[in-house]
């Protein structure tokens, strides 16, 4: 087992390398793991001067971030392609090398956990077709290779997001057939007025390759149903009392960011109770890449003010309470204002993408009266698949709700419970017998 | 470094940046396997958090496609389903 390390950094964005880098000059030795083959979070990565789909204010701030890690490198061990399975009640963490699947543990004195938001996806008919994918997903992946997929594309949902891939596809010289805005973004102008700079600057450029890409902007519009053709996706989209057919070979769904707790240890900062477990950046709550480098900092002096009292005092930065209420105001305008209820969906919708459970499915079970969380998900199967109830517990909920008025809460469905991400048996047990693992064979450490 | 990767036999090219998921997409409508209730699917989240995008590399285990680095040759095949149910239990 490996001790060499005070502190383990889980993710590899700008919310755990600042608290990283912060932690570093502080005098303490850090291991930063990213399940990605590189750094930079789902905002940096493969973000460089050549890319055409980072903006000048983005790559300064990921060049900052940058030079810093480089000052820290000697203190700070980085571990890409290497996930967080679990802290276990004694403080050893699990770790797992994406590529081999073999397992290794450390023992730091804290961990921070800065893994990034998940994205919210709503529900439609025939969103368990492949093919369909999340927009944030596909941002991703679309930026460490800065090309587009084959084929047609139709952006979905609710928020900024979408429009903002929609342009960075645009400037790959693949614009969508169309984007699906569930809200009116565009009528609550005084509230953009209210957003920060940056923000209007930069939701004009996406409005300006828009433009000049004669991308549709479809406002008040929802996904009414996706289904399969020969070749690929018909996707029927309704705008008021118009109804519009579209063929498409990738639909990308997107209904904003929320936290990502599950499987993941629970904050803690009191020593006396084990080990210090801080949350950093938009795994804690999503505020946007303008946030997460403060909301780094901000955990970082969390845990230095545990680690050395006196010389510490962390308060919460100016920054994170300004990029709060940009949020909270972006909310506002994207507001949803076309959006079906889940009850008023089609028997045959997919709740459960990994069980393959319906509406239909969850409307039978609930037929009995008072069914608790847990009957949900022991009887109903909602929420028991490999997602470990990501992206199902949010919508089980709110139907179960709607049909029946019990509110009950993701987490009550979900649990938390690690692993964080799913490890073979095989590899746990090969960690148990060899006490003499120090590291797993492929996950050496990388120059960034 | 591009080249191709073998999708159940089928080859299939890929680019420099590309994850393994991101290729496999290519192949939409086959996707990345088929799940234990018979549906097919493939690259949904992209960052490791929905398993939709499980597939067997080069015959040594089961992965995430979205979070694996193609390399030539490399031999990728629908995951026995059973098997990773029963390491899920
Ligand atoms: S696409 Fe979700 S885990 Fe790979």
């Amino acid at each position: 087992m490996t001790t060499d390390n005070d502190v383990l950094v889980v993710g590899g964005g700008p919310a755990g390398i600042t608290a990283a880098c912060r932690i570093a000059e502080a005098g303490y030795t850090v291991r930063l793991c990213d399940a990605a083959p590189s750094l930079g979070g789902a905002m940096f990565r493969g973000a460089s001067a050549e890319s055409p789909l980072i903006s000048t204010e983005h790559l300064g701030t990921w060049r900052d971030i940058n030079a810093e890690l480089e000052n820290h490198a000697a203190s700070i061990r980085v571990m890409t392609s290497t996930s967080f399975v679990g802290l276990d009640s004694t403080g050893v963490a699990v770790l797992k090398s994406c590529s081999s699947g073999e397992a290794m543990q450390v023992s730091p004195r804290a961990v921070i956990i800065a893994t990034g938001a998940i994205e919210n996806i709503r529900p439609v008919p025939g969103w368990h077709l492949p093919g369909v994918v999340t927009a944030g997903g596909l941002q991703v992946n679309t930026k460490t290779c800065r090309t587009a997929p084959d084929g047609d594309i139709i952006i979905a949902g609710n928020g900024p997001l979408l429009i903002a891939v929609a342009a960075q596809l645009a400037k790959l010289g693949h614009p969508p057939v169309a984007i699906v805005e569930s809200g009116r973004p565009m009528l609550p102008r005084l509230q953009a007025l209210g957003l920060p700079l940056a923000y209007i600057r930069e939701a004009l450029s996406y409005y300006r390759t828009l433009k000049k890409f004669r991308v549709p902007w479809l406002h008040g519009a929802f996904i009414e149903r996706i289904s399969r053709r020969d070749d690929g996706l018909s996707v029927a989209i309704r705008k008021g009392t118009r109804a519009i057919i579209h063929n498409a070979n990738i639909v990308a769904l997107h209904n904003g960011l929320q936290s990502n707790p599950i499987g993941m240890p629970v904050e803690n900062v009191d020593l006396y109770k084990g080990i210090i477990v801080l949350h950093a950046g938009d795994c804690r709550e999503p505020l946007g890449a303008r946030a997460a480098p403060a909301s780094g900092h901000h955990a970082a002096d969390r845990l230095l003010a545990v680690l050395q009292p006196a010389a510490v005092k962390p308060s919460a930065p100016l920054q994170l309470r300004r990029q709060t209420l940009a949020q909270a105001r972006l909310k506002t305008i994207f507001k949803p204002v076309s959006q079906l209820p889940l009850h008023s969906m089609p028997d045959d919708t997919v709740i459960c993408r990994c069980e393959q459970k319906t509406v239909g499915d969850l409307r039978q079970l609930l037929l009995e009266p008072g069914a608790s969380a847990k009957e949900i998900k022991l009887n109903g199967r909602f929420g028991m698949g490999r997602c470990q109830g990501r992206f199902c517990a949010r919508s089980t909920v709110e139907l179960a709700a709607e049909l029946t008025g019990l509110r009950h809460t993701s987490e009550s469905l979900t649990g938390n419970r690690w692993p964080a991400s799913p490890i073979s048996i095989g590899a746990l047990a090969r960690l148990a017998t060899d006490s003499a693992t120090t590291e797993s064979p492929d996950a050496e450490s990388q120059d960034v | 470094m591009s080249g191709f990767v073998y999708w159940r036999d089928r080859k299939i090219p890929f680019q420099a940046g590309e994850s393994l998921a991101y290729v496999l997409l290519r192949e939409t409508t086959a996707g990345c396997g088929i799940s234990a209730c018979g549906q097919t699917y493939g690259l949904f989240c992209g960052i490791g958090a929905c398993q939709g995008c499980l597939v067997d590399v080069d015959g040594r285990g089961v992965v995430e496609a979205c979070l694996t680095v193609p390399h030539d040759g490399m031999r990728v095949n629908p995951v026995n389903h059973s098997a990773v149910n029963n390491d899920d239990d």
